[in-house]
């Protein structure tokens, strides 16, 4: 709510952000209250899109800065007091020298000894409370500082605690980590060390100013010229070095993930004997961070040094107005200065240099701070892709009915390493660059393959050139042929062309063509599947509607190009967007006019739709659309639809929107996050499993049996459709009381470092000796009931046996015993095992066999597994195909049996063969 | 080597930049003092008592030399400084490179013993706090000691019977700062220990996330970061509270020199046995030591920083891997893959034998299938053929040759395994099949992937082989993985292959499909196999039955079926369990069902 209203307000006041800034500290400090601890995030996403380059990089730093004061504002009390303690210590600092001059005046000139020894005493008392003003302030920060350290990675954590897996999938591990440990350590330089220098720094210059008023407002006037000098050197340094420490931190992820995988894999480095290659590769990234690293360092090694050249030159420059003032006899407002005042003030002024030189040193640790915020705050800002409903349903009485409703799900992989490799890979390509149709370019580099979408003729151009290279009869076939192909095939063809290498082009695409039922003339792929139909031109529309997937038949009118900039635009992590919305954003007026042409059309032609364009010549539609104002002319309504679907509005401005453009957006958005899918998994899968049930899944690798159960659990939510248990949707529930009701052994059990009876006894929270003893017996023969129990016995500690990490000390089967145990003791109503028992030999397979058939006793139970003699006591199996991307059979094992050519009984007669092959007469 | 050692080392990885770095930061240190004397000497002559006074025409001409000096200056400090940040830079990264490395080339038992986290953190944030030292600590050394020589210098030739105030102020301020070093080292240690710490939770946290999930234990995770942090944050408090101590009480130290100074010189000056000028300027030299005392003492606070960490540094990069090649090692490049066990024993801890007495001998180009219980040891023979362990006693033999004789790298390019957890990088699938053979061509490629059952599928995938798996393979189902490392073993054309359960993922049929293949491939390959898959068992030439560490069977099926009562134990279950399944009728639940 609150968010959502800061994102509006800053919507609104993109030219005048400074006017609502009150509005917006108020709105924070409301929050503030609400949410006591730790920052308040959120306000990144909506208005950045909105603005210019400069005023987003403006933008993102007030950002940062109010998100680094917001942990100051809750320890305000103290860090005022210890400011002020700080401010005491300076002050007296300063006093000193007025000390020893009067000690000098009126002790030793006066000649009297019991006023050297008065002063004395004084000056040892002022020293004394001066020393312990900085020591209590300076420790105070300190302690404030690391305090706000200690919250900062307490949130990051926190926040990761919150997070989906998929969250997981996307980001590597090496660079959460680097987030989480080396940017913070960034941070602690900042706010942990240098708040004092800062505070000294600045109250060091206000008392040398007042200083030099006292002893000279005119020479004054010109010591104050440092300020402007100053801040404009600051900032222009700022701005160079922005992007430079931005870049170190990414390089030192990398170093992070490098050496992250090179551990974590080193086994796998020496059995390949390997070693050689990863130290080139860490080497690679090792030596880009130096290099980042270095650049960055260059920028600030001029900061300073022209600092002191300044104040040299300034020096002089008092010198000479002094004592041009001081020959010519001048005396500016009525005050004289004498040599001994320009002396003085030349001497004060070394001590109001000393300050901003301090500043300068502190700023390069401010900017390498505010890179590294940039990263820690990405991880607060991300959005919690699978929050706790606002009013969590609990099922208090479970019976374990789990119901799939038209299920469909595919992985989101977007903006990671594959998009990376695609950007890098095309722009490397030759005759990318040339030509752009597209408004004047900002992001050179990444930007040209978005670019090159957009214009279909420079595609054509060197779609050409590629099939040019093609083998033939490839070659004669696209370059002759093409343009009869269905779109939609031509797309994912011309789209493979920009990534595979051409070695490998012609297998994949008889991949694709073999997909759609075709292969092309003449190819060893035609002889050898004659089933394939050769006559792709001719493809007719009534089979591509069977073909295409039911969530993209709607889209197939669309351009290629629009389609394949989707996935970047709509991954909110990253911020870039082509220049040319951001010029529709910024031009209210074009957008009015596409929304309004957009009402027209959906009003006017809701029966034509997808009518308008045949999708037949590539070239036809969209050359050189963005170029001119009046796009939305020459623009079908698709078209239009997606770029406004790719445009994260905000609410603000789509709340004005026509109430049918609206929901044709959002219809659109739900078709191009299908489109980031990197293809499903299931697909409109009903299943309703019975309370009290044994289901199994079987199905090939890959088919989607992990991806089911996953779905159950809610570690990912459904693309479409649901998963109910007793009849609430599993969004609707409680995690946590979810996730208490589901006992799962994933495949690759994962245990943490500690004893074996920490492990075993995961599932509980608050364990104190107590109820650890209540739950001993439990544990004990939970162990037993899968005969964990004596090999736990004969361990030197038994159940107090250190595992290490990743269990490395027993064997995979141990651990997946291990694994079935922790999630059994917890008393589950709905049992899931994943391939549990795939490495335990097979007495322990029978025990555990044995302990299943008991341990399912009142419980639903999923079980998936290979062999077969796992799955044949289930009252009901089902068959998951890789290829139709669902159910393809279900039954009891008798019903399925007796199927002729079903997929199970197929499964069953190889595991048939296994058996067969030996000659069991002997035994 | 301590850690200064170490500093000087690192430093002297860029010699001529540092030199350089050197003397620069000299000179531009020599004129920063020179600047301001000048200016106050041109002061002094705007006096028109003073013997040389000034008029208009030297002002403007000494401004110019002012601006100038200035300018030169500027210039030899900018370079002097980025010298600086190369040579930071370099060692850093000479660091990094040398700790990666050192890791690299551990033996299995090292990452048995050391947690990941702690060593990314050694690797990564313990580098880190060195940065300081090596850019930082040499520009302001240079500058703090060539200020004191300086003021020392004049003081020297100031005729002075209280130089004796020096003999106080320096060795005092040298001692205070080793004390507070001295009580700082043990916090830094304990500091960069906890901070290892932290890394591991959130590294296995991250590793272990769906599990977390799995049981709601968010909270319970938090709470145990929590501790973690708050003991990180314990040092680092602990840390801040002796470091402050340190400013001022060099502060008070100073300024009891100053006034120890006009107390004494102001009585000298009053007994007429002092001029009041000298005093004047003796004691202004006093301040201008503050500024080089207080950077060395903070100097000095930096070193036990970074020696906290590059302590741990150190740990891993002089820790010598446990398997070492001998000094004059035999060629491994032609192998024929004969192995002979010969009393093996092995533990992977002295005092826990987990093979005991193994002797065995597998002629080359010979099928093996390991069978045995949970935890009895398959897995570590397998461990043991390419020297991922040494043997606590006994020998292994290939070709009639100790294996610890090998060149290590060449014995383990003769043999490849494919094991149990499958580690794939997070690289394109075609740069992971390749990854034991870069040179491998596309159809070699292509071959391998055939051979394992998976060509198909990549060849689905939108980017087909060029399609990044993920970490550790994430976006690939388990069968899927294991396939793909099959496809990678088999690509090197090994004289050894070992197979540690690696089809427990993957269908049956996909499997028959991939022993097909294997068979045919592999003829001359020797080929150790754990499994459970009867048909697999039933095809090898010898069968070693392993239990709690000890062979009780080896020989062929048809022996074995006969003599060894354990193997036809287990064949027999296997065999019952794999039938039943297939022509018994379901068992009733209630059948089974306790009570």
């Amino acid at each position: 709510m609150k968010k959502q209203q800061i994102i509006e307000k800053n919507y609104k006041s993109e030219d005048d952000l400074d006017s609502t800034e009150a509005e917006k500290l108020k709105e924070i400090e409301k929050e503030r209250e609400l949410r006591p601890v730790g920052p308040q995030v959120g306000h990144r996403r909506g208005p950045i899109a909105f603005m210019g380059e400069k005023a987003k990089l403006e933008h993102e730093r007030k950002i940062l800065w109010r998100w680094i004061f917001s942990y100051l504002f809750t320890r305000k009390g103290l860090f005022i007091f210890y400011a002020f303690l700080i401010a005491i210590g300076s002050i007296l600092n300063i006093v000193t020298p007025l000390l020893t001059k009067s000690l000098i005046d009126f002790g030793i000139i006066a000649g009297s000894t019991q006023v050297i020894f008065n002063i004395s005493i004084i000056y040892i008392i002022i020293l004394i409370f001066m020393a312990l003003g900085n020591y209590i302030g300076s420790y105070g920060l300190g302690k404030i500082g690391q305090n706000i350290v200690f919250s900062m990675r307490n949130d990051v954590f926190e926040q990761l605690q919150r997070m989906s897996m998929s969250y997981f999938d996307k980001h590597s591990s090496g660079d959460v980590i680097s987030r989480a440990t080396n940017d913070i350590d960034q941070m602690n330089l900042l706010v942990g060390g240098q708040l004092v220098q800062i505070i000294t720094s600045i109250i060091s210059i206000g008392l040398s100013v007042t200083f030099m008023f006292i002893l000279s407002p005119f020479l004054a006037f010109f010591g104050l010229i440092i300020f402007p000098i100053f801040f404009i050197m600051s900032r222009w340094f700022r701005n160079r070095v922005i992007g430079a420490f931005k870049e170190t931190r990414k390089k030192i992820s990398k170093v992070t993930s490098s050496i992250q995988e090179n551990i974590a894999g080193a086994k796998t480095v020496q059995a390949f004997g390997q070693e050689k290659k990863a130290e080139n590769e860490f080497d690679q990234a090792n030596l880009e961070n130096a290099e980042a690293s270095f650049r960055a360092r260059r920028i600030f090694a001029t900061f300073f040094p022209l600092l002191t050249f300044v104040s040299s030159v300034m020096r002089a420059a008092v010198l000479v107005i002094g004592g041009y003032v001081n020959i010519i006899n001048f005396a500016p407002f009525g005050i004289a200065i004498t040599v001994g005042t320009l002396a003085a003030f030349i001497q004060y002024m070394s001590s109001f240099f000393r300050p901003f030189m301090t500043l300068t040193q502190i700023q390069q640790v401010i900017e390498s701070a505010m890179a590294a915020a940039d990263r820690i705050y990405g991880i607060l800002d991300e959005e919690v892709d699978l929050p706790d409903p606002e009013y969590p349903i609990t099922i208090d009485y479970p019976k374990g009915i789990i119901e799939f409703e038209d299920v469909s799900f595919g992985y989101k992989f977007n903006g990671t390493l594959e998009q990376e490799k695609l950007m890098t890979k095309s722009v490397k390509s030759p005759n990318i660059n040339h030509g752009s149709a597209m408004s004047k370019d900002r992001d050179e580099q990444k930007s040209s393959v978005k670019r090159l979408n957009f214009n279909p003729m420079e595609m054509m151009k060197r779609a050409q050139e590629l099939f040019s290279q093609l083998p033939e009869p490839y070659k004669i076939f696209f370059q002759q042929n093409i343009m009869q192909v269905p779109q939609f095939i031509r797309q994912e063809i011309m789209k493979s062309l920009m990534v595979i290498p051409s070695e490998e082009l012609p297998l994949k695409i008889d991949a694709i063509l073999a997909k759609y039922g075709y292969a092309i003339p003449g190819t060893q792929q035609s002889k050898d599947h004659p089933q394939l139909s050769t006559n792709i031109a001719n493809i007719p529309l009534s089979s591509m509607k069977e073909i295409v997937p039911k969530g993209e038949s709607s889209g197939k009118d669309l351009d290629f190009a629009t389609k394949s900039v989707a996935p970047d635009v709509r991954d909110k992590s990253s911020q870039e967007m082509p220049p040319f919305l951001q010029n529709i954003l910024n031009n209210p007026k074009m957008l009015n006019q596409m929304v309004r042409g957009l009402e027209m059309t959906l009003k006017g032609q809701s029966s034509m739709q997808g009518g308008g364009s045949s999708g037949g010549g590539m070239g036809s539609e969209t050359g050189g659309v963005m170029s001119s104002g009046g796009m939305s002319g020459r623009m079908n309504s698709t078209q239009l639809l997606r770029m406004l679907a790719m445009i994260p509005l905000p609410e603000e401005i789509t709340r004005d929107f026509p109430e049918i453009v609206k929901k044709a957006i959002e219809e659109q958005r739900t078709l191009m996050e299908h489109e980031t899918t990197v293809g499903y998994v299931l697909r409109n899968v009903d299943l309703k499993i019975d309370e009290g049930k044994t289901i199994a899944i079987v199905g090939r690798t890959g088919a989607g049996k992990t991806t089911f159960i996953k779905l159950i659990c809610r570690f990912y939510d459904t693309t479409n459709g649901e998963v109910l248990i007793d009849g609430v949707n599993v969004k609707e529930l409680d995690k946590k009381s979810l996730r208490d009701l589901i006992g799962l052994v994933p495949q690759d059990s994962y245990l943490f470092s500690g004893t074996i009876r920490e492990n075993l006894l995961y599932g509980y929270d608050n364990l104190n000796s107590e109820i650890e003893e209540q739950l001993e017996d439990k544990m004990i023969a939970i162990a037993k009931f899968l005969g964990l129990h004596n090999f736990i016995e004969a361990l030197p500690k038994k159940y107090n046996t250190k595992l290490k990490e990743n269990a490395s000390n027993i064997s995979i089967g141990q651990r997946q015993l291990i694994a079935f145990a922790r999630a059994l003791i917890q008393n589950p109503k709905i049992l899931i095992l994943d391939e549990a028992t795939s490495s335990v030999d097979p007495y322990t397979e029978l025990l555990i066999q044995d302990a299943l058939d008991r341990a399912r006793e009142g419980r639903t139970t999923i079980i998936i597994a290979h062999r077969l003699s796992t799955i044949k006591n289930a009252d009901w199996i089902v068959v998951l195909d890789q290829d139709k991307k669902g159910i393809i059979e279900q039954g009891t094992h008798e019903q399925l049996i007796t199927k002729k050519d079903g997929a199970y009984k197929h499964l069953l007669d190889m595991q048939y063969k296994d058996v067969s092959s030996e000659n069991i007469e002997s035994s | 080597m301590n850690s200064l050692q170490m500093i000087i080392k690192y430093w002297l990885k860029s010699k001529g930049i540092f030199a350089k770095a050197f003397i620069l930061q000299m000179i531009s240190t020599i004129f920063q003092l020179i600047i301001p004397i000048f200016i106050g000497q041109l002061v002094g002559r705007l006096d028109p008592n003073s013997p040389n006074p000034m008029n208009i025409f030297d002002l403007f001409f000494n401004f110019f030399v002012i601006v100038i000096l200035g300018l030169a200056a500027f210039l030899i400090f900018r370079y002097s400084r980025i010298l600086g940040a190369r040579v930071s830079t370099n060692a850093l990264y000479y660091i990094r490179k040398d700790i990666h490395n050192a890791i690299n080339r551990q033996s299995f038992g090292y990452f048995d013993k050391m947690e990941t986290g702690n060593l990314i953190a050694r690797a990564t944030s313990d580098v880190e706090q060195t940065d300081m030292i090596f850019g930082f600590g040499l520009a302001v050394g240079v500058q703090g000691i060539i200020q004191l020589i300086g003021v020392l210098v004049a003081v020297s030739f100031l005729n002075t019977q209280l130089i004796w105030i020096f003999a106080i102020l320096i060795p005092s301020s040298l001692v205070i700062s080793l004390i507070i070093t001295r009580k700082l080292r043990p916090i830094y240690y304990e500091s960069r220990e906890a901070f290892g710490e932290l890394t591991n939770t959130i590294r296995e946290n991250i590793v272990g996330s769906q599990v977390v999930r799995m049981f709601s234990m968010q909270e319970k995770e938090l709470r145990k970061f929590k501790a973690n942090n708050q003991r990180f944050y314990n040092a680092s408090v602990h840390s801040v509270k002796i470091n402050s101590l340190y400013m001022p009480i060099n502060l008070v130290l100073i300024g009891l020199m100053v006034i120890l100074t006009l107390f004494v010189g102001g009585n000298l000056v009053i007994q007429n046995a002092m001029d009041l000028s000298t005093l004047i300027t003796f004691q202004s030299y006093i301040g201008m030591t503050t500024f080089p005392l207080v950077i060395l003492g903070q100097i000095m606070i930096m070193y036990v920083q970074a020696d906290a960490a590059l302590h741990r540094v150190r740990e891993v990069i002089e820790s010598a891997p446990e398997i070492v090649e001998k000094t004059n090692p035999i060629s491994a490049k032609n192998l024929k893959g004969e192995i002979k066990f010969n009393n093996v024993s092995f533990g992977y801890t002295p005092s826990n034998r987990v093979l005991k007495n193994l002797t065995f001998k597998v002629p080359p180009g010979r099928k093996v299938a390991i069978i045995g219980t949970t935890g009895s040891g398959k897995s570590t023979i397998i461990n043991l053929i390419p020297r991922f362990y040494d043997v606590s006693d006994g020998s292994i033999r290939i070709d009639g040759i100790d294996l610890r004789n090998y060149k290590i790298a060449e014995l383990r390019g003769n043999i490849a395994i494919v094991s149990q957890d499958t580690f794939l990088f997070n690289k394109t699938i075609k740069e992971n099949i390749i990854y034991g053979k870069e040179d491998a061509t596309m159809e070699e490629v292509i071959e391998a992937a055939k051979n394992a059952n998976i060509h198909d599928f990549i060849i689905n995938l939108p980017d087909g082989y060029q399609t990044v798996v993920g970490e550790r393979g994430t976006r690939l189902s388990g069968g899927q993985k294991q396939r793909l490392s099959i496809a990678r073993a088999i690509i090197i054309k090994p004289k050894i292959l070992i197979f540690d359960d690696s089809t427990s993922s993957v269908d049956v049929e996909t499997e028959y499909k991939i022993q097909l293949a294997l068979e045919r491939i592999m003829e001359n390959t020797t080929t150790f196999i754990i499994t459970q898959r009867i048909s697999t068992i039933r095809n090898a030439d010898e069968i070693l039955v392993l239990d709690k560490g000890r062979i009780v069977g080896y020989g062929t099926h048809d022996n074995l079926i006969h003599e060894n009562v354990l193997y036809r134990q287990i064949f027999e279950t296997l065999y019952r369990k794999q039938k039943e399944s297939l022509s018994k009728p379901l068992i009733r639940t209630e059948e089974v069902a306790p009570e």
